[in-house]
């Protein structure tokens, strides 16, 4: 659940004092109507009072839980699809954009090689070449720039590499202020 | 999103069009209830998820037409086949009384918050999009297994595919919509919860069993971990319902249930590699119980672990053969002196899985109320839920226990892990609790 408010503040506490006093009044009432039921018999009394002690508790925090998803759903259901496709890239400081222009310009079923600067730190570091390998689909990674079609690198000048190029392009920012991230199609 | 839910809801009628086929076949009359229903459905998920695996090794694309197939296969097997319901059995008694309506009225309203929930959210969790729903939409968009997919780019790629078969068989059927996906995962936690249900109405007082559904419902990590899309919650329902299974194949001598044991424990196994380790403590104990009685039927439930690997072992073969590596193994690097040095984990293992289990705030009192009511149908002299449950459980925490002392990767990454690695074992504990309380509730009405 991408957006459940934090435990605390106000409203919790009001719903979980809630919550507490309806679990104990539901509690109370019930082992009042249920207990006759077990006359002198103390491990049938406290076997009802597992059960019932296991409901109640949780009842008390059904309140608490019922606001807490539906202020959840009050976030998610605001979400365009583009902005939900890609939280996962959002969450970890990565440019979506960056991603449909390699899309648009790697034909499927194309390889790429991906890296990533050292000096660009973790999440996003971690995150790029992740978020590559899934959104990139159809498209596959390999482990060296020399059996790639293509270059993809966010920090490091694809030049740097000892492989032929044919056209290196900048795709944009993988996040604002860190290096650009670069595209090179390799030559032959 | 509506055309893509109902695209979801048209694979939904597949797994459960095949699972009325599967328990027709374990000897089940055809789902006559929405419990008998929720049960079919969840051994049509367990199977078409364990064949369609088999199906992507063997070249296979599951595409719409193959999972109609399959399915359509799995319900004629169930029509044709000549067991008369061996395992029919009438519900207990549902005289509806104001506590059970207001009971199930409450979980029934918390399952629809929960869907509309379900039906907008966003994967957002590492391991969802870079690793479980990243494998599905590969099957998709590679049109199969691809070897390559998983030498270079799949995290983990040594866990076994069931989840991201059915993930990509929702695709298939709606597109590659990844909000709409986890409502898929409402139906694994609706279906389940019904499932218990199924299995345990004719055992347990249905307020018993109502409370015992709205307790595993209101807890709070498992809702949240269902609705991460992460495979952990999936292999603790499949786990959960193997452990229901073994309980009546114990107690009951029920050969449906034997068969649906042997279903649900494959599909754990498959879904995760712990899945491996828990099946292999729940059999453990279960074979040991039931030798007690009968070596023959000891036999039986033996058998059972070498059906449980029907998922796993072509996986890893598949990937043997394609030079898939493996992420991590927990033998790497291991000897004498670096067990030695590793000794101080431990305690510090040990204490994380129990807390885990122990915290309210992730799973109520689901845990202590499981143990009270271990000892009471212990002193009600039901000793084979209460060896079960304690058993399994124990076995289940030393082991994990043992994983977390032997492995190389970081310690602090285990710690972390902790709270959804005991999902298994807290809903096992969950679910047969109705059955401890009950046999405590019914000697003390013979007693009294």
């Amino acid at each position: 659940m991408l957006a459940l408010p934090a435990g605390s503040g106000r409203t919790a506490v009001l719903l979980l004092a809630f919550g507490a006093l309806l679990g104990v009044a539901v509690f109370v009432a019930w082992w009042r109507r249920l207990r006759p039921r077990f006359p002198d018999d103390r491990l049938g009394a406290a076997a009802l009072a597992v059960v019932l002690l296991a409901f109640c508790s949780a009842l008390a925090v059904v309140p608490y839980s019922a606001w807490r998803i539906a202020e959840d759903i009050d976030h998610t259901s605001s979400l365009t699809r583009t902005e939900a496709e890609t939280t996962g890239a959002s969450l970890n400081s990565l440019s979506p954009g960056v991603f449909d222009e390699l899309r648009r310009a790697i034909p499927p079923g194309d390889s790429y090689f991906v890296d990533v600067a050292p000096d660009i730190g973790s999440p996003p570091s971690d995150a790029f070449p992740e978020w590559s390998a899934s959104a990139l689909l159809p498209r596959l990674p390999v482990r060296s720039p020399e059996r790639a079609d293509w270059i993809v690198t966010w920090g490091i000048p694809p030049e740097r590499y000892d492989v032929p190029l044919a056209g290196v392009r900048v795709v944009g920012h993988a996040r604002e202020r860190l290096p650009e991230a670069y595209l090179a199609r390799v030559a032959g | 999103m509506i055309a893509d839910a109902l695209g979801l809801l048209a694979a939904q009628a597949c797994f459960l069009a095949a699972g009325a086929g599967v328990v027709r076949l374990l000897g089940r009359p055809w789902p006559s209830s929405l419990a008998d229903g929720a049960l079919a459905y969840m051994a049509g998920v367990a199977a078409v998820g364990l064949l369609g695996q088999l199906l992507l090794i063997a070249g296979l694309a599951l595409t719409v037409w193959q999972v109609v197939a399959l399915s359509g296969l799995l319900l004629a097997a169930g029509l044709v086949s000549s067991r008369a319901g061996g395992g029919s059995r009438e519900p207990g008694s549902w005289r509806p009384s104001g506590a059970l309506v207001l009971v199930a009225g409450l979980v029934l309203a918390f399952l629809l918050l929960l869907a509309v929930d379900f039906f907008f959210q966003p994967l957002w969790k590492w391991d969802s999009w870079a690793m479980w729903t990243a494998k599905a939409r590969s099957i998709v968009l590679l049109d199969g297994l691809d070897a390559g997919y998983f030498q270079r780019a799949a995290l983990v790629p040594e866990h076994p595919l069931l989840l991201p078969v059915i993930e990509a068989i929702d695709f298939r059927f709606m597109g590659l919509n990844e909000q709409v996906l986890h409502v898929q995962f409402w139906l694994l936690v609706a279906g389940f919860l019904g499932s218990l249900v199924a299995l345990l109405r004719d055992r347990v007082p249905p307020l018993v069993l109502w409370a015992a559904v709205a307790v595993i419902l209101f807890a709070p990590a498992f809702s949240y971990q269902a609705a991460t899309a992460y495979a952990d919650v999936p292999l603790a329902i499949f786990f959960a319902l193997a452990g229901v299974c073994a309980w009546r194949w114990l107690a009951l001598s029920d050969r449906t249930a034997l068969g649906l044991l042997a279903l649900f424990a494959a599909a754990t196994c498959a879904t995760k590699f712990e899945g491996l380790v828990f099946v292999a403590a729940l059999l453990l104990v279960l074979v040991v119980l039931v030798a007690a009685s009968s070596p023959r039927r000891a036999a039986l439930t033996a058998g059972v672990g070498l059906v449980a690997l029907v998922g796993l072992v072509p996986w890893r073969i598949w990937m043997a053969a394609n030079d898939v590596e493996q992420y991590h193994s927990v033998t790497e690097g291991l000897d004498a002196g670096t067990l030695w040095s590793r000794l101080e984990r431990i305690p510090t293992a040990l204490w994380a899985l129990v807390r885990e289990m122990l915290d309210p705030t992730s799973w109520l009192l689901i845990v202590p109320l499981a143990a009270a009511a271990i000892a009471l149908a212990y002193a009600a002299r039901e000793r084979h839920a209460s060896a079960l449950a304690l058993a399994t459980s124990i076995a289940i925490v030393v082991a994990l226990t043992a994983i977390y002392w032997l492995t190389a990767l970081p310690f602090a990454f285990h710690v972390e892990s902790a709270p959804r690695v005991v999902a298994a074992p807290v809903l096992l504990l969950a679910s047969l609790t109705p059955v401890l309380v009950a046999a405590a509730l019914d000697r003390g009405r013979e007693t009294a």
